[in-house]
């Protein structure tokens, strides 16, 4: 059979998730391998795969690039400057993002001082050439950078954006004197002014490039080998997908891929449930994320960073804060607290047994009884609680207080930070939190859920199928995106309408080279215009939709008054008669999307008599009925009850009543029984 | 009313914190309503500017997160003049209140408050403010030649913006005629009318969701909350006078600042000894905006976790004598007060070394301004500043980073920006290697600017020039060094002119003259020698230090660039 295939490679696990033409969807999980994640990925699809199966796609999201990042494992960078430039990377914008703390530090750069070369020549910001580029000593550093060991070259120089000949001119010298080196031009990476925020943007590109390269070529190989398509497609953090050939891998839009998947996946879910609005978490070992949806929709910012680094590219945002299952309980004078650092899978929580000597969420809650061993992982994982209970034991006796009350403690501590987080996302956006559904998975979501809803007043909680791989999943629901972008500067009394779609059929065509390259048929590709426009003078711009050119020979005058309509909803004013520039125009162009087709459940039995256990909450020793999810019919269950399946425990509480969605396969938690 | 609204945010201590988040999430709304929507590189860009929320006596409730300090703590000090001016029950919806007065608001006239009172159901219950640093207010480029404020440009008693909704058309007719780059100015002050709207129906929008009627009962307990927090940082200083000494390049003459502070339980005096206030050359602080960075450094030190608004200041009370540069008298020069208000932070830092090691900084190097301005060849008129930051000065902690902005928030001016507003080119923006004070922790590094005129078109380019640190070297903590001071020179052939005075006025007509700034390094904190070689080493290869600079450290490098310690080679 013909499969597609999701996989989203985490820090400590890879999930993967397969849909075959049946419409059957199947799961797993496998560690994660270092330092070749394509090790891992592959013996998941030897697990997936029955004889006679072919992977025909597979979709990757990927936080290798970001991990290489955090942990600084990239490749040895190269930075090439204007003579007289190199310290701009270095120095940043010289600002302090909190005012009142005096000892501001900034992140650690990616490239040394000693590894960035400067280079005479210089474009002006009009464009012209000031200073021919050095061409013998642009040679020499090529050269230099050959023999250095370098894996990878950033080139950031000024005013490239309205004229990159001098990076160009650069790059051939490099392919030739340097030609086993990756190569990262900021012009092609980001093409927009601020040469501190292109840069930065154009270091971690490069830097990151040779990773993800080796991982897909390995990837591509092993699926080959392996008799499947070497078919690949990324995940990027705007939510769309890059064909993975060396021509069209884009590397800092994959940066923070990892989470997009869960977000996908929840518009997809929460569209065929009929609902508008909804929080995606997403709670593991290490990290818990949140994605806001409004109105089904996901939402895509201009601009993201990575650890304090700017990155000029699109990204869904996601809130991380360190708060997963692994997070570690430690004391703090006599206070209580629990991570954000996570003991992760290695050595993991004391009762996991693999060398955890601290306490972390996830040992409370088996104390607690409600996850068990002997189901946790479908007991692939077996549970030292006792371990973990002594360890309780001691320390709540130096905090002089009752073990029980501390394991409920750590986990209201988690909640509470996870609340604040959801919160705090909200608040930012005016938003009222009681007005969303919770859509939770990842290992450890769907056992907080509830507590958490309780706590935000959501009436509503969703668990999707197989939480653990519901990342995995939403790869499969996502579609093939570029965005493309000019920076050229008009002004609106001079620009004549033939100008401006002059600059808009220079995009298509990119879009068109792009989409042959990706094997994309033309005809079935979506293209969203917008353009970044300003009242002259104006130091920032306004990002306006674009209907597609040119649709009328009004089109000018249509995008200003559009420009006009959307300054004043932003920002409360707007001023018809000024002069108006454009800035930078942009196209995005969306490969057809994928729906796949699933099939509905089938329960495997009836109900089956469910078997009991105790647990504590919220004070009390209470019995609780437990189900597995694969014998849940329709539901109608009222809490509290445990629902168990391989990758995650749902826990439904006493006032809570549970249904099935029998088409999405998902679990829905109603509070207070509506 | 209040009263049990106080009594229910009490009890509620979730709710407490999500509304306190609300009212910072608003002036964050505002804050970025000004930066999108500005015209000029120092708002948009240098973001010289902070928004504020105010109770309806005009105390701060909560200010953006990101901010020009020193407006957001001067602010309501404008504010109660303004209410003053136009008390409570004359005010009308719609009416939008300014100044510049800088005894009232910033201390110098290109600080402009735009304050607009929130009114429901007809009765004022708030006030939205911004401050802004705008583009130019007319006056004099040569800040030295200063006597009298007369010559610094337009001043803007407390007067009305708008009145009831009406923009006040013959006022910002004056401003736009009196300032250069009238629509920059005039649009500038816009943004900031449009994120005052923006704050004060986010406000309305919240009072509605939570049914409030007003904020004193949130405001008696958020207010209540911070100076707690400020008392028992204050309890835990020991009790005793401290103090310091400075001394700063003044107009032709060194000058000193000296500070007692006194710290008696849970509340603080400081004490400023600072001379007369000077009769020419614009470099008097006025008490507003001495208060101002005095808190500023004080909460730094003391609560820098905690959200600022009124209540952190009350235990703190700021002194100066009348007549003196830190408290200055009408019509005294102001506009380059930061010559004299900058140093108020390091004489604080000085005083509270040994009873907060952990907590203060050696001093940083200080930010030059420059503001070019003049017209190209089709006649068009530009005025822009780059702003760039000295090195930051080592802690206990750790280095000072390099290239930083303080006492400000602000960021620096991209280079690529600069070039497109401007028809200067810049040259070279880079470290100043051995700049950073040596110390245990090393100071962070200054930077060189050079730039010089594009075209060979015979335009004269005007630069004003706001220096600090040209001869007074500022020493380290705890045994720490000082950085590389400032330098400022032309340079056309062979021929370097240098030693230029504060706030200088530069004109430059040839693309051959090179203008360089070196920004000063910051001071270092802790004895050198006690560095590790190790992170000598480190500084070495990554060219922070040079053969020349290891001295300091009472290091020397080998023929392999091995660095090694001089007396522990010796003693061999």
């Amino acid at each position: 059979m013909n499969l597609r295939l999701g996989v989203d490679v985490g820090g400590t696990f890879t999930d993967l998730c397969a849909l075959g033409e049946s419409g059957r969807v199947r799961v797993t999980k496998v560690v994660t391998t270092y330092p070749d994640p394509a090790e891992g990925i592959l013996q998941g699809v030897h697990t997936l795969c029955d004889t006679g199966d072919r992977v025909v796609c597979t979709i990757l999201g990927t936080t290798a690039g970001l991990n290489a990042v955090l942990e600084r494992r990239g490749a040895k960078t190269a930075l090439i400057t204007n003579a007289g430039f190199g310290d701009i990377y270095r120095m940043g914008r010289g600002d302090r993002p909190e005012m009142y703390n005096l000892h501001y530090h900034r992140p650690k750069p990616l490239v040394p001082r000693d590894w960035i070369f400067e280079l005479p020549g210089r474009v002006g910001a009009d464009a012209d050439i000031i200073e021919p580029l050095d061409i013998e000593r642009a040679a020499l550093i090529a050269r230099e950078i050959d023999s250095g060991g370098f894996e990878s070259v950033a080139v950031c120089l000024l005013h490239s954006y309205c004229n990159p000949a001098h990076e160009l001119e650069l790059a051939a010298l490099l392919r030739r004197y340097a030609p086993g080196c990756s190569l990262s031009l900021s012009h092609q990476v980001a093409r927009e002014w601020r040469e501190y925020e292109r840069t930065s943007t154009t270091v971690v590109d490069a830097y990151v490039r040779p990773i993800l390269e080796r991982h897909l070529a390995e990837l591509a190989s092993g699926l080959k080998a392996a008799g499947h398509s070497p078919e690949i497609l990324v995940m990027r953090s705007s939510g769309g997908l890059m064909p993975a050939s060396k021509r069209t891998l884009e590397p800092v839009t994959v940066l923070l891929s990892g989470p997009v998947g869960g977000a996908i996946a929840t518009r997809a879910l929460i569209r065929e449930l009929g609902l508008d609005d909804a929080l995606a978490i997403d709670m593991g070992g290490t990290s818990f994320d949140v994605t806001l949806l409004t109105g089904g929709e996901l939402p895509i910012g201009s601009e993201t960073e990575v650890e304090g680094f700017p990155l000029l590219v699109s990204g869904v945002p996601v809130h991380t804060i360190g708060a997963g299952g692994g997070g570690v309980v430690w004391l703090e004078g006599r206070g209580l607290r629990v991570g954000p650092r996570s003991a992760g899978s290695v050595p993991g929580p004391i009762c996991f047994r693999r060398g955890g000597t601290e306490l972390t969420a996830t040992d409370a809650n088996a104390c607690l009884g409600l996850i068990r061993s002997g189901t946790f992982v479908d007991g692939d994982l077996p549970l030292d609680i006792e371990a973990a209970g002594a360890a309780f034991t001691l320390t709540a006796a130096a905090l002089e207080m009752d073990p029980a009350r501390l394991q409920e403690g750590v986990i209201e501590i988690v909640n509470a930070r996870m609340v604040g987080a959801i919160r705090a996302l909200t608040i930012e956006q005016g938003l009222d939190a009681r007005t969303y559904s919770l859509v939770a998975y990842g290992g450890n979501g769907p056992l907080h859920a509830a507590a958490l809803a309780e706590e935000l007043g959501i009436v509503r909680v969703v668990i999707p199928a197989s939480p653990g791989a519901f990342s995995a999943w939403g790869m499969l629901f996502s579609e093939v995106r570029k965005d493309l972008s000019l920076t050229s500067l008009q002004s609106s009394s001079d620009i004549r309408p033939d100008d401006l779609e002059g600059l808009l059929q220079q995009l298509d065509e990119q879009a068109t080279r792009f989409l042959v390259e990706a094997e994309l048929d033309p005809g079935e590709a979506a293209y969203q215009w917008r353009a970044a426009m300003r009242y002259q003078g104006q130091e920032h711009t306004v990002e306006v939709p674009l209907p597609a050119p040119p649709a009328s020979t009004r089109y000018l005058e249509e995008v200003l008054a559009l420009f006009h309509e959307l300054h004043q909803r932003s920002y409360g004013h707007s001023h018809p008669r000024q002069v108006v520039e454009f800035v930078t125009l942009r196209l995005s162009v969306l490969g057809p999307a994928s729906t796949p087709e699933v099939a509905p459940a089938q329960a495997q039995a009836e109900r089956a008599h469910p078997k009991e256990c105790r647990v504590r909450w919220q004070g009390r020793e209470v019995a609780v009925p437990i189900f597995h999810r694969d014998h849940l019919a329709t539901g109608g269950i009222v809490g509290p009850c445990i629902v168990e399946e391989r990758t995650a425990t749902t826990f439904v509480p006493d006032n809570w009543t549970l249904e099935v969605d029998t088409d999405s396969r998902s679990l829905i938690l109603q509070r207070g029984g509506a | 009313m209040s009263r049990s609204t106080e009594h229910g945010i009490l009890s509620d201590p979730v709710s407490l914190e999500i509304m306190w988040s609300r009212l910072i999430n608003i002036t964050e709304e505002c804050w970025i309503t000004i930066n999108r929507t500005a015209f000029s590189l120092i708002i948009g860009e240098v973001q010289d500017f902070a928004c504020e929320l105010l109770d309806a006596t005009g105390e701060s409730l909560a200010h953006s997160p990101r901010s020009m300090p020193v407006f957001n703590l001067a602010l309501p000090r404008a504010v109660k003049a303004l209410l003053e001016a136009f008390p409570p029950e004359t005010l009308q919806e719609g009416d939008v209140l300014i100044t510049n007065d800088p005894w009232l608001c910033a201390g110098h006239l290109f600080d402009v408050a735009l304050v607009t009172p929130v009114f429901r159901e007809g009765r004022l219950v708030s006030l939205v403010g911004s401050v802004a640093h705008c583009s130019d207010i007319g006056g004099t480029r040569d800040s030295r030649a200063v006597r009298e404020i007369y010559e610094e440009g337009l001043q803007i008693p407390p007067m009305k913006y708008y009145r009831a909704g009406e923009p006040n058309s013959d006022l910002i007719a004056l401003i736009h005629r009196n300032v250069r780059k009238g629509d920059m100015v005039i649009g500038d002050l816009q943004a900031q009318y449009s994120a005052n709207a923006v704050g004060a129906s986010g406000l309305l929008r919240f009072m509605d969701e939570y049914g409030l009627d007003d904020l004193s009962g949130l405001a008696t307990v958020i207010q209540g909350r911070s100076e707690l927090a400020m008392r028992e940082a204050i309890a835990a200083v020991p009790d005793g006078h401290y103090s310091h000494r400075v001394r700063f390049d003044g107009v032709g003459n060194p000058l000193s600042l000296a500070v007692d502070i006194e710290v008696s339980g849970d509340e603080l005096i400081v004490d400023w000894d600072a001379p007369p206030q000077l009769e020419k050359g614009a470099i008097n602080s006025t008490l507003n905006y001495t208060a101002a960075h005095t808190v500023y450094a004080l909460k730094c030190l003391l609560t820098p976790e905690i959200p600022s608004n009124a209540g952190c200041f009350r235990p703190i009370q700021v002194r100066a004598p009348e007549g003196s540069i830190l408290n200055c008298t009408y019509p005294a020069g102001v506009n380059i007060r930061t010559i004299s208000g900058w140093y108020c932070a390091p004489a604080l830092f000085g005083a509270l070394a040994e009873a907060m090691p952990d907590r203060v900084q050696a001093f940083t190097g200080l930010p030059i301004s420059a503001s070019a301005y003049g017209r190209d060849a089709d006649s068009a008129m530009y005025n822009d500043h780059l702003f760039q930051g000295g090195g930051q000065g080592a802690g206990a902690p750790s280095d000072g980073v390099s290239a930083l902005l303080f006492p400000t928030s602000a960021a620096n001016t991209p280079i690529e920006l600069f070039e497109i507003r401007t028809p200067l080119l810049v040259e070279t923006k880079a470290l100043i290697p051995n700049s950073g004070g040596a110390g245990r922790n090393r100071g962070g590094l200054g930077q060189r600017i050079e730039f010089r005129k594009l075209y060979d078109d015979g335009l004269p380019v005007q630069v004003t020039v706001v220096a600090y640190n040209l001869t007074e070297a500022m020493s380290g903590l705890a045994g720490g060094q000082a950085g590389r001071l400032s330098m400022l020179s032309i340079k056309e052939g062979d021929t370097i002119t240098e030693g230029w005075d504060l706030g200088t006025l530069i004109e430059l007509r040839r693309p051959e003259q090179f203008a360089t700034f070196d920004l000063p390094g910051g001071s270092g904190y802790g004895d050198p020698t006690e560095r590790p070689v190790e992170r000598v080493q480190v500084d070495y290869d990554e060219g922070y230090l040079t053969e020349e600079g290891l001295a300091a450290y009472d290091c020397e490098v080998d023929g392999g660039g091995k660095i090694r310690r001089r007396s522990a080679n010796r003693s061999d």
